[in-house]
């Protein structure tokens, strides 16, 4: 018999829930997205969860139950469906291709949608000036910010350094 | 008997804080830009792609030492044996096997497995707490196999990686620990509570579904976006050291709270250990862990020629048939472990 999940009623119960309160233990049976709504599933659970698919974190405004839509991926024929399904992408190129569905779910997974790592030194060259030129040009708000006109000066002379040798 | 002891260095000696730490692992995800994803991958260009990755690592420096493995070539039992030795993951491995290879170094520090999740992971593995080292050492192996390889990389999501849990640096470290005390002292859940809240993932020796064997487990960033590779290397070593200490002091309380009993814990392990004539995998490893807890406390002298990581290894039935020279069945094998401990237990 399956035992349906006590807050939604639709789904079945995927999980107990073992709720402490005033010192009294109370079992709740839940289904995975009811379970998570009220806060119950630690981010171990979670990211299980996320790796079997990424069906309950779907939809673009988070929360919604849209499947992912979309043509198939122009470089290699993966669906959003497949997406779903296997929780994994079919190529690099499906990031572009279905990001508007995958980006909420990657920064819910990560808590950012921005990289700050390495980059690849033969193939980032490009990634590398935009990340050092975003550098420059916030040291060089700060430095006016802080009316320091000599380092925001000499700032700006490497910005438009960098920006030439970009055109160039 | 053949090798009985390994070559492989995180089991073969005690790292730093390696009365706790038994293993540092660092784990970069890369892909082949253009390539879809081994999910996605059918068998020609999936060897298209393995024959392209091996070919950029035979042309690496010799310093390296890399040999590969290609899996279609290996007995299940070899393959076996790469799982125990934490070389490839048991998804790597399992059938049916179509292209996929393994690289490894002749000390199995450093191994790149192709066509798991990921066209390439990048490992590397050192002995106790050692997570600045081996991200140095695979973030070197990883700007030289970019000098032939396009990887797939963008300026926002970073490394593009089959899962999006893995995009960004693509970076997984991992320390296994040791944890009998906190385990005993049934403190071990609270702190791995804590641990889940701040984006730490705590599992079995063996991943997800294997918890608490030996009082082992594996403690890893769950996060791999959003930082630096070197700020994720340090928080993770920073929780590892609060582990360390957690788990020091449990063992210093056990010992002031109930010295005795915990001396007759660990003694009556190393008499079932000294005196079995078969031993289960399962029963092994907790005796196993048991001793080791004597042994970092002083009570019990510590093994002959073996650390504990090597023996937790060796008992594992891949590596104990390797070590018998023949294939065992599961009678023999549990006649064949006892055996080995016994030989690596200093008695008297």
């Amino acid at each position: 018999m399956t035992v349906l999940c006590e807050r939604c009623g639709q789904r079945p119960a995927a999980l107990q829930v073992t709720e402490v309160k005033d010192g009294e233990r109370r079992e709740h049976h839940l289904c995975e997205p009811c379970a998570r709504q009220a806060g119950a599933l630690l981010p171990t659970l979670s990211l299980a969860h996320i790796l079997g698919g990424l069906v309950p974190l779907e939809s673009p405004e988070d929360g919604g139950a849209d499947a992912i839509g979309g043509p198939a991926c122009p470089e290699c024929g993966w669906t959003g469906a497949q997406i779903q399904h296997t929780g994994q992408m079919g190529c690099p190129h499906c990031y572009q291709v279905f990001g508007r569905w995958v980006d909420p779910v990657v920064r819910r997974i990560h808590g950012s949608n921005e990289h700050c790592g390495k980059i690849p030194s033969r193939t980032g060259h490009a990634v590398r000036r935009q990340r050092e030129l975003s550098l420059l040009r916030s040291q060089l708000r700060e430095a006016v910010e802080q009316e320091e006109f000599e380092r925001a000066a000499e700032l700006r002379d490497r910005i438009r350094a960098q920006d030439g040798a970009g055109e160039a | 008997m053949a090798t009985e002891t390994s070559e492989t260095a995180w089991m073969q000696s005690n790292g730093p804080e390696g009365d706790v730490v038994m293993a540092s692992r660092v784990r970069l995800a890369r892909n082949l830009q253009g390539v879809p994803f081994p999910v996605h991958l059918d068998a020609a260009r999936g060897r298209a792609m393995t024959d392209h990755v091996l070919e950029a690592v035979s042309s690496l420096s010799r310093d390296w030492q890399l040999k590969p493995l290609r899996l279609e070539s290996l007995a299940p039992l070899d393959r076996q044996i790469l799982v125990e030795k934490h070389l490839a993951s048991p998804l790597l491995v399992a059938d049916p096997i179509r292209y996929e290879a393994v690289v490894t170094d002749a000390r199995e520090t450093v191994s790149v497995m192709v066509g798991e999740e990921d066209h390439l992971r990048i490992q590397v593995l050192l002995p106790g707490l050692g997570l600045s080292a081996a991200w140095s050492v695979a973030d070197r192996l990883d700007d030289a196999l970019e000098e032939r390889l396009d990887f797939a990389f963008d300026a926002d999501h970073g490394y593009l990686t089959a899962y999006p849990t893995n995009v960004g640096t693509g970076l997984r470290a991992s320390v296994m620990v040791h944890l009998p005390a906190l385990v005993l002292t049934r403190e071990a859940g609270a702190l791995f509570h804590t641990l889940a809240q701040t984006g730490v993932v705590v599992r079995g020796l063996y991943g997800e579904g294997s918890e608490g064997r030996g009082s082992i487990f594996q403690i890893s960033n769950q996060v791999s976006l959003g930082r630096s590779e070197e700020e994720m290397v340090h928080a993770l070593t920073v929780v590892a050291e609060q582990v360390v200490g957690r788990e020091r002091h449990a063992r210093q309380q056990l010992e002031k709270a109930a010295p005795l009993a915990l001396a007759d814990r660990v003694g009556r392990a190393f008499g079932v250990l000294a005196h079995a004539r078969i031993l289960t995998s399962e029963e092994a490893l907790r005796l196993l862990s048991e001793v080791q807890l004597g042994i970092a406390l002083g009570t019990l002298p510590g093994f002959r020629e073996a650390t504990f990581s090597e023996l937790v290894s060796l008992t594992r039935p891949g590596l104990l048939q390797r070590y018998a020279g023949h294939e065992l069945d599961a009678g023999e094998r549990d006649r064949t472990r006892a055996d080995l401990i016994q030989r690596h237990l200093a008695v008297g």
